[in-house]
């Protein structure tokens, strides 16, 4: 079979599988979710008359951006986790996975077009609502956010949300029942998002580094480096490297993008790897 | 359709069982699985695969449909090697397979499932979609939500799924269980007319009896090996099992003539007070006549029966004689760690 065949296929069932992801019950859950986090952060950051803690001004539609995207950390991630964190065991559960194992396509084909389609069901949404948001930043400040800066935001994103799905159904075809899928897709999402300064603190103790004060430049330095082994903090160092002045990290991009670049290969082909081997 | 032959050769599985260890919390060790599993499908034929629980048909079917890689041995589609040792594990566009009770989750409709599946072939434009769900009769509801088909609906969409593409063989996983009466009598009624289509059939059930009104053969499992082979009648020759026949009636049993006749017969212990009911064993090559003379013979001497019943042989029954075990010791335990070569018919134990 050709490579232009093999990829039509996998394009065709993508689309099957998003739509199918789009339609159910998690879904219509999540557009609210996305609408609120998403398009009301840029609506209320680019509030010239908003005042935020921490001493943090939001001058620019990108720096709105940055800011919102701590929203998208906690919303399109945790739809990913509503929509994927059983994509491969409840299939298994169901008997719906050996179904699928048994029609005549290479498991590659069949687990790169499950995983690209819980990642187009929350991409779609995601995007629409970030040009929303844009809309929304223009509507508050008068100014569009710069076509590159926005294009950095929405691939970054883009980015995020892949490996989050990547993650997701790894950790889904882990599961041998629906607790256990539960039990890995939120504990994945929480482990990133919620729990990683922890994990900073706690390696920068077992290096030596002062963790009482966060500011102190060598725990930053530390934070920067563990930062790289979380999808989370790549996200926010890829969106870092676009920032004017002091509101970034210091870091070489290129680790930034190679860290990136190594966030998109190993949880696939973990993924596949096991996806070539289930039962 | 013309069909094609599946032929299996030293067919060996084994599944791994998680075996943790205190430092080795992920350890797996050899569980139960197929040894040797060596037979062939002769094209447009239903063979029934009988087993116990965790005798290994689930196993054996999901070699055959690539679902796992076998250790050793491989299997065939006429010249077509379609699974093997070393050869990465795979659906095959010739084989459907419809696994036990699939209980098809929403969101969605039977017909966006099959299309779904429909999408994973190679011809996969749906157009056949229609008449799939006429064939199994589920045209009314292909629209309805998934959740709320009936478990025969289920059944009946997976046997759908199974023909896409009309594939040569079909290899059907239980596809009577959790049916009431009526719809097992659709469904076999169903896999006879696909039979007749020219597909070759391969399907697994533990109800002997059920299997034994629409298959043209058997082949026995037990504790992954094959066991026996053939026409169920010449399974049960072989095994040495002989037909038997219940009869009953009012008064006193009158077992003399039977004995006189050569017979052994066995007083039925579920008898009801005032009646009886002999089970009586007819020898090799006693005919329908012979039977029918017997039953005038009681008529002669007052004892007419008001029954007469020729008992079916269940699974149990071939296992016991396959295997020398009784009935009880075959029955229930299952254990993962017997892959033991038992005594084949025709064969020598090894």
């Amino acid at each position: 079979m050709s490579l232009s065949s093999r990829l039509a296929r996998i394009i065709r069932l993508v689309d099957l599988y998003s739509a199918q992801h789009l339609r159910s019950s998690r879904s219509l859950m999540l557009w609210p979710i996305l609408l609120l986090f998403i398009v009301g952060a840029c609506w209320g950051l680019a509030d010239p008359d908003i005042s935020l803690p921490g001493e943090i001004q939001a001058d620019t539609p990108y720096e709105v951006l940055f800011i919102a995207s701590g929203f998208i950390l906690l919303s399109a991630t945790l739809g990913v986790v509503l929509i994927g964190f059983d994509g491969i065991s409840r299939k298994r559960l169901s008997g719906v996975l050996s179904v699928e194992l048994s029609q005549p396509i290479p498991r590659s084909d069949l687990g790169i077009s499950l995983l690209l389609g819980v990642w187009g069901a929350v991409l779609i949404p995601t995007t629409l609502l970030s040009l929303l948001g844009m809309v929304a930043i223009h509507a508050q400040m008068g100014v569009w956010p710069e076509p590159g800066d926005a294009l950095l935001f929405l691939i970054s994103t883009g980015l995020l949300l892949y490996w989050y799905a990547a993650i997701q159904l790894l950790a889904s075809s882990w599961a041998k029942d629906m607790g256990g899928a539960i039990a890995w897709g939120i504990g994945t999402w929480m482990m990133f998002t919620m729990v990683w300064v922890l994990v900073t603190v706690m390696v920068a103790g077992i290096l030596g580094v002062e963790v009482g004060d966060t500011s102190d430049s060598q725990y930053q330095q530390l934070s920067v480096w563990v930062d790289l082994f979380s999808p989370n903090g790549v996200y926010q160092m890829l969106l870092e490297s676009n920032l004017d002045g002091g509101m970034g990290r210091r870091i070489n991009p290129l680790f930034v993008w190679l860290a990136a670049l190594l966030w998109s290969i190993i949880p696939t082909w973990l993924f596949l790897h096991r996806f070539e081997r289930i039962k | 359709m013309a069909g094609r032959r599946l032929e299996l050769v030293g067919i060996g599985y084994r599944h791994r069982m998680h075996d943790p260890r205190r430092f080795k919390p992920w350890n797996t060790r050899p569980g139960a699985g197929i040894h040797d599993i060596t037979f062939s499908l002769p094209s447009g034929s239903i063979v029934g695969l009988i087993g116990a629980n965790g005798a290994g048909k689930t196993t054996l079917m999901r070699v055959i449909c690539g679902l796992y890689q076998p250790a050793s041995g491989e299997a065939r589609l006429d010249d077509e090697v379609i699974a093997a040792a070393g050869l990465k594990p795979r659906g095959h566009a010739q084989v459907g397979f419809m696994p036990e009770q699939v209980s098809w989750p929403g969101p969605g409709t039977p017909r966006q499932a099959l299309k779904c599946l429909s999408a994973m072939r190679v011809d996969g434009n749906g157009n056949d979609i229609d008449s799939l769900f006429k064939l199994v009769g589920l045209s009314s509801r292909s629209d309805s939500p998934l959740d709320s088909l009936s478990q025969g609906m289920r059944q009946r969409l997976s046997l759908a799924a199974a023909l896409l593409g009309n594939p040569d063989i079909l290899v059907l996983d239980e596809p009577l269980n959790s049916l009431d009466p009526v719809a097992q009598i659709a469904f076999q009624g169903l896999i006879r007319q696909l039979a007749q289509r020219g597909h070759t059939i391969l399907v697994s059930s533990h109800m002997l009896a059920e299997l034994d009104r629409f298959v043209d053969r058997i082949l026995v499992l037990h504790r992954g090996q094959v066991i026996g082979e053939g026409e169920m009648s010449e399974v049960e020759s072989e095994l040495g099992l002989v037909d038997s026949m219940r009869f009953c009636g009012l008064g006193q049993a009158p077992t003399e003539i039977f004995t006189s006749a050569g017979l052994a017969v066995e007083t039925s212990p579920d008898c009801i007070e005032g009646h009886w009911s002999l089970t009586v064993d007819l020898p090799s090559g006693f005919s329908q006549l012979q039977v029918t003379e017997l039953i005038s013979a009681l008529a002669e001497s007052g004892n007419s029966p008001y029954s007469a019943t020729k008992l079916k042989h269940n699974l149990a029954d071939i296992l016991a004689a396959a295997t020398g075990l009784s009935p009880a010791e075959v029955g229930l335990e299952v254990d993962e760690h017997l892959v033991i070569p038992l005594a084949k018919i025709g064969g020598e134990e090894e």
